[in-house]
C-alpha cells in the first residue's frame, strides 16, 4: 500500500489545484454566461425592435402564465415600443432561436435567426433580410404560411421560423389580454 | 541553442505535422472544418491548450510519479480546456456554439495527450513551448487549409467573404462526406509530394493506447 | 412501457444509430474507426467495446452529473469530472475482466484501454448531457452511439478487405483510399436523414 501512497497523494493535489483554478475562472465568467444563455444580445434586440430600449426582462412572468406555443421561448423582454421574444424551435439540423420584435399594434416588426445549425446555402437562407423580412408587419390574424416565399429544399426551416413567429404572436396576445 | 530552438518549433509545421504526417487529432480537423473561420479558431484553441499544457507538465515533470502520470496529464490538460471553454462562453458564445462539444473534446485530442507523454515529459519548459507552438502551428495550418477548401468548394465563400454567388456550389463539402474527402484527397497529395506512403497508425502514437501495460492501480 | 417511452426509444436509438451515426456524422471515434477496421474480426471486437464501455459511460457520468455536479453548481467541472471517472471505470472493469473472465478479456478487453480516452466516449457524455436524457434515455443513447459505431466500422472493414485485393493508385494506398470510402458511407448514411421527418 505504500507504494501507492505517494502517487495517489500528488493525483489528488494536481487535481485539487487544477479544481481550484477553474472554480475562480467560473466565479468570474458565471454572471456574464447566465446573461448570455438567457436572452438576446442586444445587437438583435435593436434589429428587432429599432429603438426599442430600455427593455425590462419579463420572462419570469410569462413562463407562469403557461402558454400553450408550438416552439418554446427562453427569454422576453418588454419596453415602450413593444416587446421582443427570443424562441426556439425545431429545424432540420436541431434548434432554431429566433428573435421576434412586435409593437404596440401586434404586428411583427422584424425577426431576427439566431443560433442554428442549418444547412449552409439551403437553411441557413433563412438569416437572410430577404426572407426574414417577409414577416414585418404580419400580426395574428394574418395565415402566416400562405404569405411566405418558402426557401427552396428547405421547408423544414421555414417552418420552423414561420412556427416561431406563430408562437411569438400568440405570447403578445396572451399578455396583452 | 539557438539552432535546436528553431529545431523544435519548426519540425511540428512539415516535417511532423500532426494532422497530415502523425495523423493524429482525427476527430476535429473533420468536425469542425466547415468553414475557414471555425477551423481556425479551433486550431487556435487547441494551440493554447497544447502550449499551457505542455509548458505546465514540463514543470512539474519531476513532481510527477510515473505510475499516474497519464491521469495527472489529463487532469492539467482538461483544466485548461474547461478554462478555455468557460472563457470562450463569456466572450465568444457564436464561436462556442459554432464548435460545440469540440471545445471539450480537444481534452481527448490525441495531439496534446501525444506530446506531453513524448516531449513535454522529458524536457525542459523553454523546448516544450516551442514544440506546443511548433506543433499547435502545424495543426492550425492543416486543419484551415481544409477548412478553406470546403468551404470555398461548398458554399463559394472564404472566411465569410462570398467568392462565388449565383452558382451554386456542391454542398457535399460542407457535410461530413465532404469532410472525409477533402482529407482523402488532401492526404493522397501529400503522399505523392513526399513519395511516403501514409500509414494509419493505429492510435499507438497516442500514449493513451500503452495505459494496460503500465501499473495503475489507483484511481 | 407505455407508448410514448416506447416511442422515444426507437427514436433514440435509430436516430443515433443511423441519422446522427457517430462515427460518420458525429466524426466521434474516427482514430480507432480508421486504425481498427483493416480486418473483419478486430471491427466486430472493437466494437461490442465500443458499446460496452459507451453504455457503461453514458450510465457512470449521467449519475455524476445528477448526483454530484448538479446539485452542487459544479457544472463547469463536467470534461475533467467525466473523463476521470470514465478513465476509473473503466479500468476497473479491465482489472475485473482480466481475472474474472480471461475469455471475455481476450475478445474486449485488450480494446479497451484504447477507447477509454478516446473522442467518442467522451462525445457520448457530454452530448447526453446537453440532450437532457434520463438514466434510462443515456444507457439506451450509449448503447447505440456503440452500435451505430460497430455497424459503420463493420460495413467499412468488409469495403477496405476487398479493397487491399484491388489495385489502388499509388498515392492512394493506405490512408486516402480508405478516407474516399468513408466519404461515400457517410453520404449513404446521410439518406437517412429526415426518416421521421
Amino acid at each position: 500500500m505504500k507504494k501507492y501512497f505517494i502517487p495517489v497523494l500528488s493525483l489528488f493535489l494536481i487535481t485539487a489545484c487544477v479544481v481550484g483554478l477553474l472554480a475562480l475562472t467560473n466565479h468570474f465568467t458565471m454572471g456574464i454566461i447566465q446573461e448570455r444563455e438567457r436572452c438576446a444580445a442586444e445587437e438583435a434586440l435593436e434589429i428587432v425592435l429599432p429603438g426599442g430600449a430600455p427593455y425590462t426582462n419579463i420572462t419570469d412572468s410569462i413562463e407562469d402564465m403557461s402558454i400553450d406555443i408550438e416552439a418554446k421561448f427562453t427569454c422576453a423582454n418588454q419596453s415602450d415600443k413593444g416587446y421582443v421574444f427570443t424562441m426556439v424551435s425545431k429545424g432540420y439540423g436541431g434548434d432554431i432561436i429566433v428573435y421576434v420584435g412586435i409593437n404596440n399594434e401586434g404586428k411583427v416588426v422584424n425577426i431576427m435567426l439566431g443560433d442554428n445549425e442549418e444547412t449552409p446555402n439551403l437553411g441557413k437562407k433563412a438569416e437572410l433580410p430577404e426572407f426574414t423580412s417577409q414577416f414585418s408587419g404580419l400580426s395574428k390574424e394574418d395565415e402566416i404560411p400562405d404569405k411566405i416565399d418558402y426557401i427552396t429544399r428547405a421547408t423544414i426551416t421555414t417552418d420552423a421560423v414561420i412556427v416561431a413567429v406563430e408562437s411569438a404572436l400568440e405570447i403578445y396576445s396572451e399578455v396583452t389580454k | 541553442m539557438k539552432n535546436r530552438s528553431l529545431q523544435e518549433f519548426s519540425k511540428g509545421i512539415l516535417k511532423e505535422n500532426p494532422t497530415f504526417i502523425l495523423v493524429l487529432g482525427m476527430c476535429p480537423t473533420l468536425a469542425v472544418s466547415t468553414t475557414a473561420e471555425n477551423s481556425f479558431m479551433m486550431g487556435l484553441a487547441a494551440t493554447i491548450v497544447l502550449v499551457l499544457s505542455n509548458v505546465i507538465i514540463s514543470l512539474l515533470r519531476k513532481l510527477i510519479p510515473e505510475k499516474v502520470r497519464i491521469p495527472a496529464y489529463i487532469t492539467v490538460i482538461a483544466g485548461f480546456v474547461t478554462i478555455v471553454q468557460l472563457l470562450m462562453k463569456a466572450y465568444l458564445p457564436e464561436l462556442n456554439k459554432a464548435l460545440g462539444i469540440y471545445i471539450p473534446l480537444i481534452v481527448v485530442n490525441c495531439i496534446i495527450l501525444a506530446r506531453a507523454e513524448a516531449f513535454a515529459a522529458k524536457n525542459n519548459p523553454w523546448y516544450s513551448l516551442l514544440d506546443g507552438l511548433g506543433m499547435g502551428l502545424g495543426f492550425t495550418l492543416a486543419i484551415t487549409l481544409i477548412g478553406i477548401i470546403r468551404e470555398f468548394l461548398g458554399s463559394g465563400a472564404v472566411f465569410g467573404l462570398q467568392i462565388i454567388k449565383n452558382i451554386p456550389m456542391p454542398s457535399v463539402f460542407v457535410m461530413p462526406a465532404g469532410a472525409f474527402l477533402v482529407l482523402g484527397m488532401l492526404m493522397a497529395l501529400i503522399s505523392a509530394l513526399t513519395h511516403k506512403k501514409t500509414e494509419i497508425k493505429d492510435c499507438s502514437e497516442c500514449p493513451m493506447q500503452c495505459l494496460p501495460k503500465k501499473e495503475k492501480g489507483d484511481n | 412501457m407505455n407508448g410514448d417511452t416506447f416511442k422515444l426509444i426507437i427514436y433514440i436509438s435509430f436516430g443515433t444509430i443511423l441519422m446522427n451515426n457517430f462515427v460518420l456524422t458525429n466524426f466521434l471515434g474516427i482514430c480507432p474507426f480508421l486504425g481498427v477496421s483493416k480486418k473483419l474480426n478486430s471491427a466486430v471486437g472493437m466494437g461490442l467495446a465500443v458499446i460496452f464501455v459507451m453504455t457503461i459511460a453514458s450510465i457512470v457520468t449521467n449519475l455524476t452529473n445528477r448526483y454530484l455536479l448538479v446539485p452542487n453548481g459544479l457544472e463547469y467541472l463536467q470534461t475533467l469530472a467525466f473523463i476521470l471517472v470514465i478513465a476509473g471505470f473503466v479500468q476497473l472493469i479491465e482489472l475485473f475482466m482480466k481475472k474474472v473472465t480471461p475469455p471475455l478479456y481476450k475478445t474486449l478487453g485488450i480494446y479497451l484501454p484504447l477507447i477509454t480516452t478516446n473522442c467518442a466516449i467522451l462525445g457520448v457524455a457530454l452530448l447526453s448531457v446537453q440532450n437532457e436524457y434520463n438514466l434510462w434515455q443515456s444507457a439506451i443513447y450509449g448503447a447505440s452511439a456503440g452500435i451505430g459505431f460497430l455497424l459503420a466500422t463493420v460495413i467499412f472493414a468488409g469495403i477496405r478487405e476487398r479493397l487491399d485485393l484491388n489495385d489502388v493508385p499509388k498515392y492512394f494506398k493506405g490512408l486516402p483510399i480508405a478516407l474516399i470510402t468513408a466519404a461515400f458511407l457517410s453520404m449513404a448514411f446521410l439518406g437517412f436523414k429526415g426518416i421521421f421527418g
